[in-house]
Protein backbone atom coordinates (compact mmCIF):
# COMPACT_ATOMS: atom_id res chain seq x y z
CA UNK A 1 0.00 0.00 0.00
CA UNK A 2 1.28 3.38 -0.93
CA UNK A 3 1.92 5.84 1.58
CA UNK A 4 -0.73 8.71 0.21
CA UNK A 5 -2.93 5.61 0.48
CA UNK A 6 -3.06 5.16 4.34
CA UNK A 7 -3.16 8.84 4.64
CA UNK A 8 -6.28 9.19 3.47
CA UNK A 9 -7.39 5.74 4.63
CA UNK A 10 -7.50 7.31 8.05
CA UNK A 11 -10.01 10.25 6.59
CA UNK A 12 -13.19 8.19 5.42
CA UNK A 13 -12.95 4.69 4.68
CA UNK A 14 -11.10 3.70 8.18
CA UNK A 15 -12.28 6.69 9.97
CA UNK A 16 -11.18 5.83 13.94
CA UNK A 17 -14.36 7.27 15.03
CA UNK A 18 -17.52 6.86 12.20
CA UNK A 19 -16.07 3.64 10.99
CA UNK A 20 -13.96 1.88 13.72
CA UNK A 21 -15.90 2.97 16.54
CA UNK A 22 -12.86 3.97 18.63
CA UNK A 23 -11.84 6.74 20.99
CA UNK A 24 -15.71 8.01 21.32
CA UNK A 25 -15.15 8.79 24.47
CA UNK A 26 -13.39 11.96 23.99
CA UNK A 27 -15.27 12.33 20.84
CA UNK A 28 -18.38 12.68 22.94
CA UNK A 29 -16.82 14.36 26.34
CA UNK A 30 -15.10 17.28 24.28
CA UNK A 31 -17.14 17.84 21.17
CA UNK A 32 -19.68 20.22 22.33
CA UNK A 33 -17.83 23.37 20.22
CA UNK A 34 -16.28 23.36 17.17
CA UNK A 35 -12.93 24.94 18.88
CA UNK A 36 -13.09 22.58 21.70
CA UNK A 37 -13.19 20.11 18.98
CA UNK A 38 -10.47 21.21 17.09
CA UNK A 39 -8.30 21.23 19.82
CA UNK A 40 -8.75 17.85 21.13
CA UNK A 41 -8.18 17.03 17.59
CA UNK A 42 -4.77 18.72 17.04
CA UNK A 43 -3.67 17.56 20.36
CA UNK A 44 -4.58 13.94 20.25
CA UNK A 45 -2.87 13.84 16.45
CA UNK A 46 0.20 15.56 17.62
CA UNK A 47 0.58 12.57 20.39
CA UNK A 48 -0.34 9.68 18.05
CA UNK A 49 1.74 10.57 15.38
CA UNK A 50 4.87 10.74 17.99
CA UNK A 51 3.48 7.91 19.75
CA UNK A 52 3.68 6.12 16.25
CA UNK A 53 6.96 6.79 15.40
CA UNK A 54 8.15 5.79 18.74
CA UNK A 55 6.36 2.38 18.31
CA UNK A 56 7.40 1.60 15.33
CA UNK A 57 10.87 1.97 15.93
CA UNK A 58 10.59 -0.01 19.11
CA UNK A 59 8.92 -2.92 17.50
CA UNK A 60 11.46 -5.01 17.06
CA UNK A 61 12.87 -5.04 21.04
CA UNK A 62 9.10 -5.19 22.38
CA UNK A 63 8.25 -9.30 23.18
CA UNK A 64 4.74 -9.76 21.71
CA UNK A 65 3.20 -11.16 25.37
CA UNK A 66 4.04 -8.12 26.84
CA UNK A 67 3.31 -5.31 24.15
CA UNK A 68 0.45 -3.97 25.60
CA UNK A 69 1.59 -2.61 28.90
CA UNK A 70 5.08 -1.60 27.05
CA UNK A 71 2.54 0.40 25.03
CA UNK A 72 0.88 1.98 28.05
CA UNK A 73 3.82 3.20 29.38
CA UNK A 74 5.67 4.62 26.80
CA UNK A 75 1.92 6.28 25.68
CA UNK A 76 1.31 7.68 29.12
CA UNK A 77 4.89 8.85 29.82
CA UNK A 78 5.20 10.50 26.31
CA UNK A 79 1.59 12.79 26.67
CA UNK A 80 2.91 13.48 30.20
CA UNK A 81 6.21 15.18 28.66
CA UNK A 82 4.20 16.88 26.22
CA UNK A 83 1.82 18.18 29.17
CA UNK A 84 4.55 19.38 30.89
CA UNK A 85 6.76 20.87 27.78
CA UNK A 86 3.77 22.91 26.36
CA UNK A 87 2.98 24.03 29.74
CA UNK A 88 6.25 25.83 30.50
CA UNK A 89 7.51 26.73 27.31
CA UNK A 90 3.95 27.21 25.06
CA UNK A 91 2.12 28.78 27.81
CA UNK A 92 -0.55 30.74 25.24
CA UNK A 93 -1.14 26.96 23.42
CA UNK A 94 -1.24 25.02 26.42
CA UNK A 95 -4.28 27.74 28.11
CA UNK A 96 -6.42 26.36 24.97
CA UNK A 97 -5.32 22.31 24.85
CA UNK A 98 -3.97 22.00 28.29
CA UNK A 99 -7.55 20.62 29.48
CA UNK A 100 -7.69 17.81 26.92
CA UNK A 101 -4.26 16.46 27.17
CA UNK A 102 -4.58 14.15 30.21
CA UNK A 103 -7.52 12.72 28.31
CA UNK A 104 -5.65 11.71 25.60
CA UNK A 105 -3.92 8.67 27.40
CA UNK A 106 -7.42 7.19 27.78
CA UNK A 107 -7.59 7.47 23.93
CA UNK A 108 -8.08 4.45 22.67
CA UNK A 109 -7.23 5.46 19.18
CA UNK A 110 -3.59 5.73 20.23
CA UNK A 111 -3.26 2.38 21.83
CA UNK A 112 -5.36 0.92 18.85
CA UNK A 113 -3.27 2.12 16.07
CA UNK A 114 -0.14 1.29 18.27
CA UNK A 115 -1.54 -2.32 18.41
CA UNK A 116 -2.91 -2.74 15.03
CA UNK A 117 -0.67 -0.65 12.66
CA UNK A 118 2.62 1.04 14.03
CA UNK A 119 3.91 -2.71 15.81
CA UNK A 120 3.84 -4.45 12.30
CA UNK A 121 4.91 -1.28 10.26
CA UNK A 122 7.92 0.85 9.45
CA UNK A 123 8.53 4.33 10.41
CA UNK A 124 7.23 5.96 7.73
CA UNK A 125 3.69 4.20 7.19
CA UNK A 126 3.24 4.60 10.54
CA UNK A 127 3.97 7.96 10.49
CA UNK A 128 1.32 8.56 7.72
CA UNK A 129 -0.98 6.54 9.60
CA UNK A 130 -0.79 8.76 12.79
CA UNK A 131 -1.49 11.46 10.51
CA UNK A 132 -4.30 9.86 8.71
CA UNK A 133 -6.18 8.64 11.72
CA UNK A 134 -4.97 11.80 13.35
CA UNK A 135 -6.80 13.96 10.61
CA UNK A 136 -9.93 12.00 10.39
CA UNK A 137 -10.63 12.03 14.47
CA UNK A 138 -9.91 15.98 13.94
CA UNK A 139 -12.33 16.33 11.30
CA UNK A 140 -14.71 13.92 12.74
CA UNK A 141 -14.55 15.99 16.31
CA UNK A 142 -15.01 19.44 14.70
CA UNK A 143 -17.95 18.85 12.26
CA UNK A 144 -19.80 17.07 15.94
CA UNK A 145 -18.42 19.94 17.92
CA UNK A 146 -19.72 22.22 14.88
CA UNK A 147 -23.33 20.79 15.06
CA UNK A 148 -23.60 20.70 18.40
CA UNK A 149 -22.66 24.11 19.30
CA UNK A 150 -24.57 25.62 16.70
CA UNK A 151 -27.74 23.68 17.49
CA UNK A 152 -27.32 24.00 21.32
CA UNK A 153 -25.58 27.41 21.73
CA UNK A 154 -26.15 29.16 18.76
CA UNK A 155 -22.71 30.26 18.29
CA UNK A 156 -19.84 28.80 16.36
CA UNK A 157 -16.19 29.07 17.97
CA UNK A 158 -13.13 28.49 15.79
CA UNK A 159 -9.25 28.83 17.38
CA UNK A 160 -11.02 30.50 20.16
CA UNK A 161 -12.49 33.62 18.08
CA UNK A 162 -16.51 33.91 17.47
CA UNK A 163 -16.90 33.13 13.79
CA UNK A 164 -21.11 33.56 13.97
CA UNK A 165 -23.75 34.26 16.23
CA UNK A 166 -27.65 33.62 16.02
CA UNK A 167 -28.51 33.66 19.37
CA UNK A 168 -28.51 37.86 19.29
CA UNK A 169 -30.10 38.04 16.25
CA UNK A 170 -33.67 36.30 15.59
CA UNK A 171 -35.01 35.10 18.83
CA UNK A 172 -33.27 31.95 18.46
CA UNK A 173 -33.87 29.45 21.51
CA UNK A 174 -30.99 27.42 21.37
CA UNK A 175 -31.33 23.53 22.40
CA UNK A 176 -30.01 23.06 25.64
CA UNK A 177 -29.72 19.03 24.91
CA UNK A 178 -27.31 18.99 21.98
CA UNK A 179 -24.48 20.53 24.25
CA UNK A 180 -24.62 17.93 27.04
CA UNK A 181 -24.17 14.33 26.38
CA UNK A 182 -27.38 13.00 25.05
CA UNK A 183 -27.43 15.03 22.30
CA UNK A 184 -23.53 13.96 21.21
CA UNK A 185 -24.95 10.51 20.84
CA UNK A 186 -27.68 11.64 18.67
CA UNK A 187 -25.32 13.99 16.66
CA UNK A 188 -22.77 10.88 16.19
CA UNK A 189 -25.46 8.47 15.48
CA UNK A 190 -26.49 10.65 12.04
CA UNK A 191 -22.33 11.13 11.20
CA UNK A 192 -22.31 7.45 11.21
CA UNK A 193 -25.07 7.23 9.26
CA UNK A 194 -24.07 9.30 6.98
CA UNK A 195 -20.33 7.95 6.44
CA UNK A 196 -22.15 4.42 6.40
CA UNK A 197 -24.33 5.60 3.30
CA UNK A 198 -21.76 7.60 1.96
CA UNK A 199 -19.72 4.30 1.89
CA UNK A 200 -22.06 2.30 0.21
CA UNK A 201 -22.37 5.02 -2.99
CA UNK A 202 -18.79 4.77 -3.62
CA UNK B 1 10.26 -19.73 33.70
CA UNK B 2 13.16 -18.26 32.92
CA UNK B 3 10.97 -16.48 30.15
CA UNK B 4 8.61 -14.82 32.43
CA UNK B 5 11.82 -13.40 34.09
CA UNK B 6 12.77 -11.90 31.25
CA UNK B 7 9.87 -10.65 30.09
CA UNK B 8 9.65 -8.98 34.18
CA UNK B 9 13.41 -7.38 33.27
CA UNK B 10 12.32 -5.52 29.73
CA UNK B 11 9.42 -4.23 31.12
CA UNK B 12 11.23 -3.38 34.48
CA UNK B 13 13.70 -1.59 32.29
CA UNK B 14 11.05 0.09 30.15
CA UNK B 15 9.70 1.57 33.25
CA UNK B 16 12.83 2.66 34.33
CA UNK B 17 13.72 4.71 31.38
CA UNK B 18 9.84 6.04 31.29
CA UNK B 19 10.47 7.05 35.34
CA UNK B 20 13.82 8.61 34.61
CA UNK B 21 12.56 10.70 31.60
CA UNK B 22 9.60 11.75 33.36
CA UNK B 23 11.71 13.01 36.42
CA UNK B 24 13.85 14.68 33.97
CA UNK B 25 11.25 16.69 32.11
CA UNK B 26 9.54 17.25 34.82
CA UNK B 27 12.60 19.06 36.99
CA UNK B 28 13.75 20.90 34.01
CA UNK B 29 10.01 22.24 33.12
CA UNK B 30 8.86 22.69 36.85
CA UNK B 31 10.86 26.34 37.13
CA UNK B 32 9.35 27.38 34.19
CA UNK B 33 5.96 26.26 35.22
CA UNK B 34 5.93 27.86 38.42
CA UNK B 35 7.61 31.38 36.63
CA UNK B 36 4.46 31.16 34.54
CA UNK B 37 1.95 30.59 36.91
CA UNK B 38 3.66 33.51 38.90
CA UNK B 39 3.44 36.32 35.86
CA UNK B 40 -0.13 34.86 35.22
CA UNK B 41 -0.77 35.51 39.21
CA UNK B 42 0.57 38.68 38.80
CA UNK B 43 -1.80 39.39 35.87
CA UNK B 44 -4.62 38.46 37.20
CA UNK B 45 -4.07 40.95 40.10
CA UNK B 46 -4.13 43.89 37.62
CA UNK B 47 -7.04 42.57 35.94
CA UNK B 48 -9.24 42.49 39.13
CA UNK B 49 -7.55 46.00 40.09
CA UNK B 50 -6.83 47.84 37.01
CA UNK B 51 -5.95 51.05 38.71
CA UNK B 52 -3.73 49.33 41.26
CA UNK B 53 0.11 50.13 40.56
CA UNK B 54 1.92 47.64 42.93
CA UNK B 55 0.94 45.03 45.16
CA UNK B 56 2.43 44.29 48.96
CA UNK B 57 1.88 40.82 50.01
CA UNK B 58 1.05 40.26 53.44
CA UNK B 59 0.01 37.72 55.87
CA UNK B 60 -3.67 37.32 58.03
CA UNK B 61 -3.82 33.65 59.66
CA UNK B 62 -1.81 31.54 57.35
CA UNK B 63 -3.42 32.92 54.11
CA UNK B 64 -1.75 35.28 51.85
CA UNK B 65 -3.75 38.13 50.61
CA UNK B 66 -2.09 41.07 48.21
CA UNK B 67 -2.76 44.48 48.72
CA UNK B 68 -3.41 46.56 45.96
CA UNK B 69 -1.71 50.25 45.81
CA UNK B 70 -2.46 53.35 43.73
CA UNK B 71 -0.06 55.75 42.41
CA UNK B 72 0.19 57.58 45.34
CA UNK B 73 0.75 54.50 47.32
CA UNK B 74 -2.91 54.55 48.83
CA UNK B 75 -4.47 51.41 49.46
CA UNK B 76 -7.35 50.49 47.04
CA UNK B 77 -8.70 47.11 48.37
CA UNK B 78 -7.57 43.44 48.70
CA UNK B 79 -6.67 40.56 46.40
CA UNK B 80 -7.08 36.95 47.76
CA UNK B 81 -7.37 33.62 46.07
CA UNK B 82 -9.95 30.63 46.85
CA UNK B 83 -10.32 27.75 45.60
CA UNK B 84 -13.90 26.10 45.89
CA UNK B 85 -14.29 22.47 44.48
CA UNK B 86 -15.82 22.61 41.04
CA UNK B 87 -17.12 19.66 38.88
CA UNK B 88 -14.21 18.57 37.78
CA UNK B 89 -11.72 19.40 40.62
CA UNK B 90 -10.76 22.85 42.30
CA UNK B 91 -11.61 26.24 40.27
CA UNK B 92 -9.12 28.85 41.64
CA UNK B 93 -10.42 31.78 41.68
CA UNK B 94 -9.33 35.07 42.26
CA UNK B 95 -10.79 38.20 44.31
CA UNK B 96 -10.59 41.64 44.62
CA UNK B 97 -11.79 43.17 47.45
CA UNK B 98 -12.61 46.90 47.48
CA UNK B 99 -11.91 49.04 50.65
CA UNK B 100 -15.78 49.35 50.95
CA UNK B 101 -16.22 45.85 51.51
CA UNK B 102 -17.83 45.28 47.57
CA UNK B 103 -16.04 43.24 45.27
CA UNK B 104 -14.42 44.83 42.82
CA UNK B 105 -14.11 42.05 40.29
CA UNK B 106 -13.04 38.12 39.58
CA UNK B 107 -10.13 36.50 37.82
CA UNK B 108 -10.47 32.87 36.39
CA UNK B 109 -8.60 31.83 33.51
CA UNK B 110 -9.10 28.73 31.49
CA UNK B 111 -5.67 27.24 33.48
CA UNK B 112 -6.97 28.13 36.63
CA UNK B 113 -10.13 24.79 36.36
CA UNK B 114 -10.92 21.45 34.74
CA UNK B 115 -14.58 21.95 34.31
CA UNK B 116 -16.70 20.49 31.74
CA UNK B 117 -15.58 21.95 28.32
CA UNK B 118 -19.20 23.78 26.65
CA UNK B 119 -20.70 24.04 30.16
CA UNK B 120 -18.70 24.18 33.32
CA UNK B 121 -16.00 26.04 31.49
CA UNK B 122 -18.29 28.81 31.26
CA UNK B 123 -17.42 30.33 34.59
CA UNK B 124 -13.84 31.92 32.81
CA UNK B 125 -16.50 34.25 30.95
CA UNK B 126 -16.95 37.60 31.41
CA UNK B 127 -20.40 37.68 31.51
CA UNK B 128 -20.61 35.43 34.56
CA UNK B 129 -17.94 36.52 36.36
CA UNK B 130 -18.61 40.46 35.36
CA UNK B 131 -21.75 39.92 37.51
CA UNK B 132 -20.06 40.08 40.89
CA UNK B 133 -18.82 42.89 40.37
CA UNK B 134 -19.56 45.49 42.99
CA UNK B 135 -21.73 43.32 45.15
CA UNK B 136 -20.94 42.37 49.08
CA UNK B 137 -22.22 39.53 51.53
CA UNK B 138 -25.89 37.34 50.78
CA UNK B 139 -26.17 39.16 46.65
CA UNK B 140 -22.98 36.65 46.03
CA UNK B 141 -25.28 33.73 45.97
CA UNK B 142 -26.98 32.39 43.01
CA UNK B 143 -30.63 33.13 42.26
CA UNK B 144 -31.20 29.48 43.16
CA UNK B 145 -29.47 30.02 46.64
CA UNK B 146 -31.29 33.25 47.32
CA UNK B 147 -28.58 35.77 45.67
CA UNK B 148 -28.51 37.47 42.78
CA UNK B 149 -25.88 35.79 40.40
CA UNK B 150 -27.54 33.99 37.36
CA UNK B 151 -26.37 30.60 37.36
CA UNK B 152 -24.93 29.18 33.86
CA UNK B 153 -27.34 27.19 32.07
CA UNK B 154 -27.00 23.44 32.83
CA UNK B 155 -23.52 24.25 35.02
CA UNK B 156 -25.67 24.82 38.27
CA UNK B 157 -22.36 22.77 40.29
CA UNK B 158 -19.60 25.09 38.48
CA UNK B 159 -21.37 28.24 38.95
CA UNK B 160 -22.34 27.59 42.72
CA UNK B 161 -19.37 26.67 43.46
CA UNK B 162 -17.82 29.84 42.69
CA UNK B 163 -20.60 32.13 44.03
CA UNK B 164 -20.07 30.10 47.07
CA UNK B 165 -16.16 30.72 46.98
CA UNK B 166 -16.21 33.82 46.42
CA UNK B 167 -18.57 34.50 49.50
CA UNK B 168 -16.61 32.44 51.66
CA UNK B 169 -13.53 34.39 51.02
CA UNK B 170 -15.40 37.67 50.93
CA UNK B 171 -16.78 36.41 54.88
CA UNK B 172 -13.65 35.24 56.16
CA UNK B 173 -12.20 38.82 54.94
CA UNK B 174 -14.19 41.06 56.34
CA UNK B 175 -14.65 38.88 59.60
CA UNK B 176 -10.41 38.80 60.33
CA UNK B 177 -10.60 42.75 58.67
CA UNK B 178 -13.26 43.82 61.37
CA UNK B 179 -10.90 41.63 64.20
CA UNK B 180 -7.89 43.63 65.98
CA UNK B 181 -5.30 40.29 65.12
CA UNK B 182 -5.54 42.47 61.49
CA UNK B 183 -4.23 45.73 63.30
CA UNK B 184 -1.07 43.88 65.06
CA UNK B 185 0.10 42.57 61.59
CA UNK B 186 -0.67 45.93 59.80
CA UNK B 187 1.41 47.58 61.84
CA UNK B 188 4.53 44.83 61.97
CA UNK B 189 4.16 44.93 58.34
CA UNK B 190 4.47 48.93 58.04
CA UNK B 191 7.29 49.01 60.53
CA UNK B 192 9.03 46.49 59.02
Amino acid sequence: MNTWKVFTNGLLRENPVLVILIGLCPTLATGSSMNDGFGMGIAATFVLVASNILISLLRNYTPDAIRLPIFIVIISTFVTIVDYVMHAYMVELYASLGVFIPLIVVNCIILGRAEAYAYKNSILPSLMDGLGMGAGFTLTITTLGAIRELIGNGTLTFLNRELFNISVSNNFQPALLFIMPPGAFIVLGFMIAGVRWILKKV
Amino acid sequence: MRDTLKMGIILMIVCIISAGALSLVYDTTKVKIDENVRISDINKRKEVFPSAVNFIEREIKGKTVWVGLDKDGKEIGVVLKVSPRGYGGPINTTIGINNDGAISSVAISKLDQSETPGLGVKVTKNSFRDQFNGKKGDSLKLKKDGGTIDAITAATISSRAVANGIKEGWEWYMAENSSPVLDESKSQILNE
